[in-house]
This record gives C-alpha cells, sequence and structure tokens, in this order.
C-alpha cells in the first residue's frame, strides 16, 4: 500500500515532468492539438504496475496539478475529460480476462479517446458542435501518437516488471506486452 | 496465441483508423464548393468584417492588441503574418471549407467561413 502511494506520486510528477517536456519539442503541422501524448506513457504503465484505481488517481491529479502549473480552469476541464474517458477505455480493455489485445492496441484505443474527450469538451465549453469537424484529424493523429506510446510503454513496463520493489499490479497481464 | 492477438490488434486499430477517414471522406462530400461561401471576421465575438470568399485580398485586421493579416486567395484563407505572441494562427494551414475556423486567441481575432445561406440568419441572430 504505502510503496503504491510512493510509487503513484513518483507518477504524477513524471507525468507532469513529461507534459512540460512536451511543450518544448516543436511539433507543427499547421494543425493545433496534434500532439504526442508523452503523458499517455505514465498513465499506462501506471495501469500496467499499480493497476485501474491507482491509474484514475494518478491521470486525476496530473490534470489538476498541471492545470495549477500551467494553465487554467478550462484546460482542466480538457485535460480532465480526456484523460479520464482515455484511462476508462484503457481500463476496459486491459480487463477483459482473455488477454485478447496487446498493450499497442490498449494504447491506440486510449489515444482515440483522449481526444474523443477533448473534442466532447470543447464543443460543450463553446456551445458550438461544429468544432467536431475536427475530431477526425484528431482522431487519426490521435492513434498514430498511439502506436509510438504503446511501443514505449511495452519496452519500459518490461523493464520495469524485472525490479523486485515494481513488478506488475497482475502478473498475468505480462503475456500482454 | 500471439499471433491471434497481433490480428485483433491490426483489427482495433484499423476500425479505430477507419472511423476518422470515412468521417473525413463524407464530411468532405457534404461540403462542396460554394460560390457564395463568405469569410466571417470578428473580434471579441463582435462582427469586424464579411467578405465573399471567391474575391482574392488581402485585409489588415487591427484590434486594440495588435494586428492579423489575412489572405483571401484562390478560394483559400490564411493568415499570412501577425504580431501575436504564439503564432497558432500563422502556422494554421489555409482553411477553405465552410466551418472551418482560424482562431488568433491572443487577439480573439476569429477568421470562419460560413455558407452564403448561412449568413442572413447569422446576422439576424447576432
Amino acid at each position: 500500500m504505502t510503496r503504491k502511494i510512493a510509487l503513484s506520486g513518483i507518477f504524477i510528477s513524471m507525468a507532469l515532468v513529461l507534459s512540460f517536456f512536451e511543450r518544448l519539442i516543436p511539433m507543427n503541422f499547421g494543425l493545433p492539438g496534434v500532439k504526442l501524448g508523452l503523458a499517455n506513457i505514465v498513465a499506462l504503465t501506471a495501469l500496467f504496475v499499480l493497476g485501474p484505481i491507482y491509474a484514475i488517481i494518478i491521470q486525476v491529479g496530473r490534470a489538476v496539478l498541471s492545470a495549477f502549473l500551467f494553465g487554467n480552469l478550462a484546460g482542466l476541464l480538457y485535460s480532465l475529460s480526456g484523460g479520464l474517458l482515455s484511462i476508462l477505455a484503457m481500463i476496459l480493455l486491459y480487463k477483459i480476462k482473455r488477454p485478447l489485445f496487446s498493450i499497442i492496441a490498449i494504447s491506440v484505443l486510449g489515444a482515440v479517446f483522449h481526444n474523443i474527450g477533448q473534442i466532447t469538451a470543447a464543443s460543450l465549453i463553446v456551445q458550438d458542435l461544429r468544432i467536431s469537424y475536427y475530431l477526425p484529424i484528431l482522431m487519426l493523429s490521435g492513434a498514430a501518437a498511439g502506436i509510438f506510446v504503446g511501443f514505449t510503454c511495452k519496452y519500459l513496463i518490461k523493464g520495469l516488471s524485472g525490479i523486485k520493489s515494481i513488478g506488475l499490479h497482475d502478473p498475468d497481464s505480462i503475456s500482454r506486452l | 496465441m500471439k499471433k491471434k492477438r497481433l490480428i485483433n490488434d491490426i483489427i482495433l486499430i484499423a476500425v479505430l483508423v477507419l472511423i476518422p477517414v470515412v468521417m473525413l471522406i463524407y464530411g468532405n462530400s457534404n461540403k462542396s464548393i460554394d460560390n457564395d461561401a463568405i469569410v466571417v471576421i470578428t473580434i471579441d465575438g463582435s462582427l469586424y468584417k464579411n467578405l465573399p470568399l471567391s474575391e482574392d485580398i488581402e485585409l489588415t485586421v487591427s484590434s486594440e492588441t495588435g494586428i492579423n493579416i489575412v489572405v483571401i486567395r484562390d478560394g483559400s484563407v490564411w493568415v499570412s503574418d501577425a504580431d501575436c505572441p504564439n503564432q497558432v494562427c500563422v502556422d494554421h494551414n489555409p482553411i477553405s471549407k465552410q466551418g472551418e475556423q482560424i482562431v488568433c486567441l491572443p487577439h480573439k481575432v476569429v477568421i470562419e467561413i460560413i455558407s452564403g445561406e448561412d449568413s442572413e440568419i447569422d446576422s439576424i441572430s447576432q
């Protein structure tokens, strides 16, 4: 328990550093909102190492802290809706007893749902459904970023699972890597 | 088992890629080129200027906080220059379809394309 709480703190701070680091990478395709989603590496790793409940706590903690540090209230709503929908979608695939899907598919689904959540929040805040014309572009970029994040997590979690004090939440989930 | 999972993965990812592609194709086929389309420029929510999309023009939009140079050429609209700090509007790809917009948050400038038929309803509701 204490071990998990301590690890959660480390995970949240890593997610904050990654989202800050991501702002420093110039990613410009003329499409605002298209990004790598490096913080999803932490969310997905947390899901495998600490389990679903801690992954949700980390996602919320990261959104709240990053809103206080760099953003504003509107930013909090975007990242909360995106982050929560994303982690819930990933938990759903993770929870399927037989490992039908690998971590890559889990990551892609999470990334796509992150964008769906953000666009939904944006349409509700601006009260303008036309924003959703932008959703397909974000879904495609999310899928691409999700593959990248998935492979990163695959090797990261493989490495972490070998460390005695970290390990996997569900030892069976090693088959998904 | 491992091979089967790879196939499952590919199917799921293919579905997740196909949905937006279909949405894009469907969305584009709906928005045929409209000669009456209008470029609406608003500053902080209030109307600055309506311009026809079909006429080539270069316009300097000056707001309290700075300027954006809006170019309309060959049915596309883009911001060629602006003195805002983040330059998101300048980096934005040219827009040419109804419903698309370029937003310059620092200057509160919104450039949007609407169809000719919508414009009357819009001017009343404004």
